[in-house]
């Protein structure tokens, strides 16, 4: 199976073309802030609940609110059936989720308390940690809370001996490498990244600058559904 | 310089001026730049240089002196544990909210019981003050808003809250938690209710009072 030809990817796309995505924000009625991202076949929602109390005790911090993330697949998100509940994959996911957000949530204006974000996958098809973190800086923004920045995340990755932007499930399964990665616009920084398989030097730099193109339109989009949101009661 | 209009709705990490201006709220400054924090609505004061946004949503931030409405949820031995609507609970200490010595905090409160009740003090957790004019509200009906919206369903000088209670016909207590208790008749209630709702959704155009007057006017008659 060729997975590039001519240029053109497996699913159509150009090698520095993203997959369609649509945030919608305020999803969740019960939650705080909540969003929806559909990223390609992915679908992922996010609630954000706090600052409110935390418990157990010792965990608070008396200077700053403790963030804690939780990113959960459901059992039909995948074609084979996942096992429910934490696996190792998951745990991981939401510690580097947590470390890609804490740079940018002023969490120093809530001390004793605590952020919960709940990222829950209902469809999985390459690429759900990057949606959940462009996901979950959205329900923060939501719910309220003061942030630095949005976190706009998208991956590269090294298909045959080509660079591309935003793997499918096949380029991620057969690519040679994998490269997700959150950024900081406002200041340029990366918040995560992480790489599966190999790139030499120069690779690594060619991606890096593809990313930074696909957070830039991601960023907007990010920026375009929150506007949106609170528009839509504006009578004026 | 300035990089967006007045009374724009801006998100987190947008930038809104450059040079030097007061950030009294909803900001912050990275050298010369201010970045906005908050997804809210911006006010600029050009002669006075100073710059404000408004947060849509979040949760109550306690300050000393704030009346606040909140609903008891837990009974300790001389203390009741009040939801704000909060990062904290607030918390009723018994003292402050009778003068006689022997009185048990469960003879005075029950779970679910409503209080209208100030701020006191907020090193460590946050204290509240229950004495009168403050107390137990009985009856009527709760409804939560926002609590940066508080200050439109007040009004300048109290101008919209009084028009409320005059057509509703009904008593009205506010808190700054956002959290606002309705009693009256029946009509009267919900009409108040509907025109708070209205404000909190559309708490950021100009122009409310005369329209919620007019709104009341036509539901009135």
């Amino acid at each position: 199976m060729e997975l590039i030809k001519d240029g053109i990817r497996i699913d159509g796309r150009k090698k520095d073309e993203l997959r369609d995505i649509k945030i919608e924000v305020g999803v969740l009625k019960r939650a705080d802030g909540s969003a929806y991202v559909e990223w390609g076949m992915n679908k992922v929602y996010v609630a954000v609940y706090g600052p409110r109390e935390l418990f157990p005790r010792f965990l608070r911090r008396s200077d700053k609110a403790v963030l804690q993330c939780k990113y959960n697949m459901a059992s039909f998100s995948v074609d084979d059936r996942k096992r429910p509940g934490p696996d190792r994959r998951s745990v991981e996911i939401s510690k580097v989720t947590r470390g890609a957000l804490e740079p940018v949530v002023l969490t120093e204006n809530f001390p004793e308390s605590v952020i919960n974000v709940n990222i829950e996958v209902v469809q999985a098809e390459a690429g759900t940690r990057c949606a959940g973190i462009t996901a979950a800086s959205v329900a923060l923004a939501d719910a309220g809370i003061p942030m630095k920045d949005l976190v706009p995340s998208c991956a590269a990755g090294k298909v045959g001996s080509e660079i591309i932007l935003d793997l499918c499930k096949e380029e991620d399964n057969f690519g040679e490498s994998d490269l997700p990665i959150a950024m900081i616009p406002r200041t340029g920084g990366i918040s995560l990244l992480q790489m599966d398989g190999l790139m030499t030097a120069e690779e690594l730099e060619e991606a890096l600058n593809l990313v930074k193109k696909g957070c830039k339109i991601i960023y907007e989009k990010q920026k375009e559904a929150l506007r949106k949101r609170y528009k839509g009661d504006d009578h004026d | 310089m300035i990089h967006v209009k007045n009374r724009d709705i801006v998100v987190p990490g947008e930038l809104i001026a450059t040079g030097n201006f007061h950030v009294q709220l909803g900001a912050e400054k990275d050298g010369e730049n201010i970045y906005s924090t908050v997804v809210g609505i911006v006010y600029i004061d050009q002669e006075k240089k100073y710059i404000k946004i408004v947060p849509l949503r979040g949760k109550y931030v306690p300050k000393v002196g704030d009346p606040v409405i909140g609903v008891i949820e837990e009974l300790a031995l001389k203390k009741a544990i009040l939801d704000i609507n909060s990062a904290h609970k607030g918390i009723l200490d018994i003292r402050d909210v009778t003068m006689d010595r022997s009185a048990e905090i469960n003879k005075v409160f029950s779970v679910g019981d409503i209080v209208y009740s100030k701020v006191n003090d907020i090193s460590g957790s946050v204290s509240l003050y229950a004495k009168p004019p403050y107390g137990k509200l009985h009856g009527g009906r709760l409804i939560n808003i926002s609590s940066t919206k508080i200050p439109r369903v007040i009004g300048k000088k109290g101008s919209m809250i009084s028009i409320i209670k005059k057509y509703t016909e009904c008593k009205v207590y506010v808190g700054q938690n956002g959290t606002i208790w309705v009693k009256g008749k029946n009509e009267g209630e919900d009409l108040a209710l509907k025109a708070i709702e209205i404000i909190d959704a559309e708490s950021h155009t100009s122009g409310l009072t005369e329209r919620i007057t007019k709104f009341l006017e036509e539901k009135v008659i």
